[in-house]
């Protein structure tokens, strides 16, 4: 069924390289919450987020004629987001301007059942973890979020990042282990998960 | 004893389900051991489930983006494909006509003024219809169109960096100075993709009566039947390397051009043509 939902893709692919605007539509649906999810954990205001997923979709949309049937069309859009959140977030620096403030997590997606308690105890929790997401450095948010959200493996984000398999591996266990050390200092987001290990040795 | 920070990549790829068996078994036993190592584990375990639950975007997000995508222009149109048997027929003795009398540089030099004179780099990537594993046994026979193979026209196939290319504003750029990637490499790091990509069948794409098994090269708007030399081509991949023919090296209309013979086949040409190594039958 793979195969099956692959040629469905691809036929998709083909008419939207050639110029079918519904077509190209249908692949929008199907990949906007990946491509927006990617974009809001990169440059995390809901706004600037919109634009970026747009941007990446345009390009998309402009560059699929020279689009490769087997590439792998999540992982070429991946990296049009990246480079999107990329180019977004270097105009950032360059005009000084500050991001509007990530004040929106309600549109996170429900989760099965949480009271409202759990729910608003959550949302800090996320808000916390996206603290520690935008105070990585550019290079280990990259990599881990294209790990953990778009779900890539190692091969999938080295061609995306220019890296070798082996590199992406090693760059992202310094990630995590920056990532961790962040939350940590941060003190918001494993309070209420491990309590009880205030230190946690392991942390440089 | 090893230092927790020599674990730090294992539990890294513990979380993303990439240890051996024997990785496994050394990490359970620091773990066993190592309250802080688990710690480490089971902290980032949880930041990133909840780091990978999706957000919605928000509503009339794809009408939005919609009403930009019917003003903004697609890098380089695709014609329609051929719909039946007798375009595919003119399509291959089209190209013979091209490329057999003329047989070698000279027909390149053509086509290079021909394509640069319009302004604009035609688009000449294809899309690839291999039948996998049966490919190198294709039937070429079958087709009943098929009086010389071997002249069989240009193959082109692309490998370049095109996603990271495709964010470029125009194809315009001058062809040289796109950076190629051997499609080997390609191939190399795309390992849970390559192989079975090789075998996207767009079954309502060609028309599937009489040629469903036949391997097929979607190119420039245009279906074409690869010869089976070109065949084994196209599914392993073109090994860059060479030097060029010399009666190529001395033609003006081709300077400036990047291209490559096949050292086991010197025949075969291989340009690179906006940013893509496109293989040109010579013979």
């Amino acid at each position: 069924m793979y195969t099956r939902d692959r040629t469905e893709e691809q036929v998709l692919i083909m008419r939207a390289q050639r110029g079918e605007q519904d077509a190209f539509r249908a692949l929008v649906e199907r990949y906007q919450a990946q491509v927006y999810t990617l974009a809001r954990r990169m440059v995390s205001s809901p706004q600037d987020a919109e634009d970026v997923a747009q941007e990446a979709f345009l390009n998309a949309w402009r560059g699929l004629p020279r689009f490769r049937m087997d590439a792998k069309f999540s992982t070429w859009l991946y990296r049009l987001t990246v480079n999107a959140a990329s180019d977004l977030l270097r105009r950032r620096q360059r005009t000084q301007e500050t991001p509007l403030d990530d004040e929106d997590s309600a549109l996170q997606l429900p989760d099965p059942a949480p009271g409202p308690e759990e729910q608003a105890q959550q949302r800090q929790r996320r808000a916390a973890l996206q603290q520690g997401i935008n105070a990585l450095s550019e290079n280990h948010r990259k990599i881990l979020l294209l790990r953990v959200v778009s779900d890539l493996d190692y091969a999938q984000i080295g061609e995306i990042l220019e890296l070798s398999p082996g590199t992406v591996k090693s760059r992202l266990a310094r990630a995590r282990i920056e990532l961790r050390k962040i939350l940590r200092q941060q003190g918001n987001y494993f309070s209420d998960t491990s309590s009880n290990q205030e230190k946690g040795g392991g942390t440089p | 004893m090893r230092e927790c920070t020599e674990y730090w990549e294992l539990i890294s790829a513990a979380l993303d389900g990439a240890l051996t068996s024997e990785e496994e078994r050394q990490l359970e036993a620091h773990l066993a051991t190592c309250p802080d190592c688990r710690a480490l584990l089971e902290e980032l375990r949880a930041a990133e489930a909840d780091l990978a639950a999706p957000i919605a975007p928000p509503s009339g997000f794809a009408d939005g983006l919609m009403a930009r995508v019917a003003t903004a222009e697609q890098e380089i149109p695709f014609t329609d494909l051929p719909q039946d048997r007798a375009p595919k027929q003119a399509a291959r003795s089209r190209m013979k006509q091209w490329w057999k009398p003329v047989g070698t540089v000279a027909a390149l030099a053509a086509c290079f003024l021909l394509i640069l004179g319009v302004g604009r780099i035609v688009n000449l990537s294809g899309v690839w219809r291999s039948n996998s594993t049966a490919g190198q046994s294709e039937p070429a026979a079958a087709n009943t169109a098929d009086t010389a193979p071997e002249s069989a026209a240009a193959v082109a196939e692309e490998q370049e960096s095109r996603e990271s290319k495709a964010d470029l504003p125009l194809p315009e750029e001058a062809p040289a100075a796109a950076e190629p990637i051997a499609p080997g490499n390609m191939k190399d790091a795309e390992p849970m993709d390559g192989a079975p990509a090789e075998d996207a069948v767009v079954e309502s794409a060609a028309s599937s009566s009489d040629a469903a098994e036949e391997p097929w090269l979607y190119l420039d708007g245009v279906l074409y039947f690869p010869t089976e030399t070109e065949v084994m081509h196209l599914d392993n991949g073109y090994q860059l390397a060479g030097t060029l023919p010399e009666e190529a090296a001395s033609d003006p209309a081709l300077s400036g051009l990047e291209y490559y013979t096949d050292p086991q086949d010197p025949s075969q040409l291989y340009l690179l043509i906006d940013g893509r190594y496109q293989l040109w039958k010579t013979e």
